[in-house]
């Protein structure tokens, strides 16, 4: 957890997927004390607006295919509304990587839900980018060494010099190192065409 | 012929907030027995002493309700007790009338939350003491939910504002050792205090700080939970303060100097009536016109007969949201004058309860900085 928490929702919206239409008003109610607008749909989501900031879903009924994301993939926090705490269920909620869970005997803690799923899903985002970015870092070893190459035959320096060469490159282009290679490699191929023509 | 209902009554009558006790208790019994001598439904009050002691509170609730024999509980005093009563309250489908201001952010089914929430006794202190040019604010409070949360609104709402949080400092409650605060305000010259003590922390704070500083030299004291009950305890050392309550003793009209006439009658004319005292009246007074309305005292129709419209009460014409259970109230700004508080400003109509402060601006969406750690 980094940075300041959020605690005030007042402007979202939400959505509620619960077969249930008193459980439904139930929580649209809650919500709105908080600011926040929701309705309530069952079994699907409306399909010209997917555009709510939270997604509750009840655990009990729920399925893969009311949800438009991919497992753990959800853009928006989402809420599990826990009901008979069977395993299976728990289990399929895991799955899905729920950001918390609230449950329906205790509609009055709604609020402590959307803090802690606005933070999860925060961090959830944070932790889904830093690996996507640590992936195509790791897809452009080849440039690194030949960026780390060419920079040995052009200034006539060991690996070590020319990786320190690399690498005050890539501070003064505020650059990730491999970011920083893809470039040097393109400059010196710009300059190699250049001579040719 | 009138229905009897046994309703229970839950105030300390010693331990650190005894003074907030025993008035909420006088408010309550006052009313029962108006209620009695009325007709229309009989009130059997029975009372229990927690003594201050946070582990009884919920013991009390489990022995008021044991049988169902009491449904419905006007009391506590601090939100601690008040979070220690939820449980049995639940386990028991039991009513909570809370009767006191707290600091928000809750939200249960087994309470009716007739005190007022931040948007109604501290933004609007704030504003207030951000309008007079206040600069430099140290805060205080005693070392529980109250205080925690009070101080953190006061600090965002004052920092937000160009107001400089000189110190911030919490003392266990019932502590009478004031000497770092004290020392603070030595050090530190904050032009404002916000004061979130209660009880005899905040009667030794107070009178230390009369010796220390006094006149203009003095910074403002603001409070969102000083009342008539806590003047005598204080003395002069109370000159100044500001206090932001539902009702004051000095609220002008004919039905409240009716009801100050009442009160004399019964307590005497020294006596001191408070915003505890007239919040645990009203609680109990809308309770009973909720028991006359549902016939019975199933919580959720007693609850459903009165929320959602208006009543007159002594605290004003007030309403009780059905969904977030908290009060519309009055918010009014008194001055504490010679063992008195004089109102110096009054919002003259109730502002609806906002318990998790929606109202406020939302923080704008955080984004990462745009600077890269080269490796």
């Amino acid at each position: 957890m980094t940075g300041a928490l959020e605690i005030n929702f007042a402007g979202r919206t939400a959505a509620i997927l619960h077969p249930a239409k008193g459980v439904r008003k139930q929580l649209i109610d809650r919500l709105s004390a908080l600011g926040v607008v929701a309705a309530g749909h069952w079994p699907t989501l409306p399909e010209a607006d997917l555009a709510f900031d939270f997604l509750l879903v009840d655990i009990d009924m729920g399925h893969d295919e009311q949800i438009p994301w991919e497992p753990g993939s959800a853009p928006i926090p989402m809420i599990g509304l826990i009901r008979s705490e069977s395993p299976g269920r728990l289990d399929w909620a895991l799955r899905h990587n729920f950001d918390a869970f609230l449950s329906q005997a205790a509609p009055g803690l709604i609020y402590s839900s959307l803090v802690v799923a606005t933070a999860k899903c925060d961090e959830r985002q944070r932790i889904a980018m830093r690996e996507a970015e640590t992936a195509r870092r790791a897809g452009m070893r080849q440039m690194l060494i030949q960026a780390v190459i060419s920079l040995m035959q052009r200034d006539d320096i060991d690996e070590i010099a020319a990786l320190k060469r690399l690498r005050a490159f890539a501070m003064i282009e505020r650059l990730p190192l491999e970011d920083a290679a893809a470039r040097l490699l393109e400059k010196s191929e710009m300059k190699r065409g250049g001579g040719r023509r | 012929m009138e229905s009897a209902f046994q309703i229970g009554l839950i105030f300390s009558l010693s331990g650190p907030y005894t003074a907030l006790g025993r008035a909420s208790l006088d408010g309550a019994l006052m009313a029962v027995d108006e209620i009695n001598s009325e007709g229309r439904v009989f009130l059997q009050a029975i009372h229990g002493d927690p003594e201050g002691v946070p582990a009884r509170y919920e013991q009390l609730v489990e022995e008021l309700t044991r049988n169902g024999r009491v449904r419905h509980i006007v009391g506590g005093i601090t939100s601690w007790s008040r979070k220690d009563m939820i449980p049995a309250l639940e386990r028991k489908g039991a009513l909570l009338w809370y009767p006191c201001p707290y600091e928000g952010f809750e939200c249960n089914d087994h309470v009716v939350y007739l005190g007022a929430c931040p948007n109604q006794h501290l933004l609007p202190l704030m504003d207030h003491v951000i309008a007079n040019g206040k600069r430099r604010a140290l805060l205080v409070g005693s070392n529980y939910v109250w205080g925690w949360e009070t101080l953190r609104v006061a600090r965002e709402q004052l920092s937000s504002r160009g107001v400089e949080i000189v110190g911030e400092r919490y003392l266990p409650l019932g502590d009478t050792d004031c000497s770092r605060v004290i020392a603070d305000v030595e050090t530190f010259a904050p032009d404002l205090i916000v004061d979130s003590l209660i009880g005899p922390s905040n009667h030794v704070f107070m009178r230390e700080l009369g010796q220390i500083a006094t006149g203009a030299e003095r910074p403002l004291i603001v409070s969102a939970n000083q009342t008539e009950a806590d003047l005598d305890c204080l003395g002069p050392a109370a000159d100044g303060m500001l206090s932001m309550g539902a009702w004051f003793e000095s609220l002008a009209g004919d039905a409240m100097d009716d009801f100050r006439a009442r009160i004399a009658a019964r307590y005497g004319d020294d006596y001191r009536a408070s915003c505890n005292f007239a919040t645990a009246y009203a609680a109990v007074q809308l309770l009973a016109k909720g028991l006359t309305a549902a016939g019975c005292d199933d919580p959720d129709t007693v609850f459903s007969a009165l929320a959602g419209h208006p009543h007159d009460t002594v605290l004003g014409r007030i309403e009780i949201n059905p969904v977030s259970r908290h009060t519309s109230l009055v918010p009014r700004l008194a001055v504490a004058d010679s063992g008195a508080f004089r109102i110096i400003s009054d919002a003259g109509q109730a502002v609806p309860p906002d318990p998790y402060l929606t109202a406020l601006p939302t923080r704008p969406i955080r984004r990462a900085p745009n600077l890269r750690i080269v490796s």
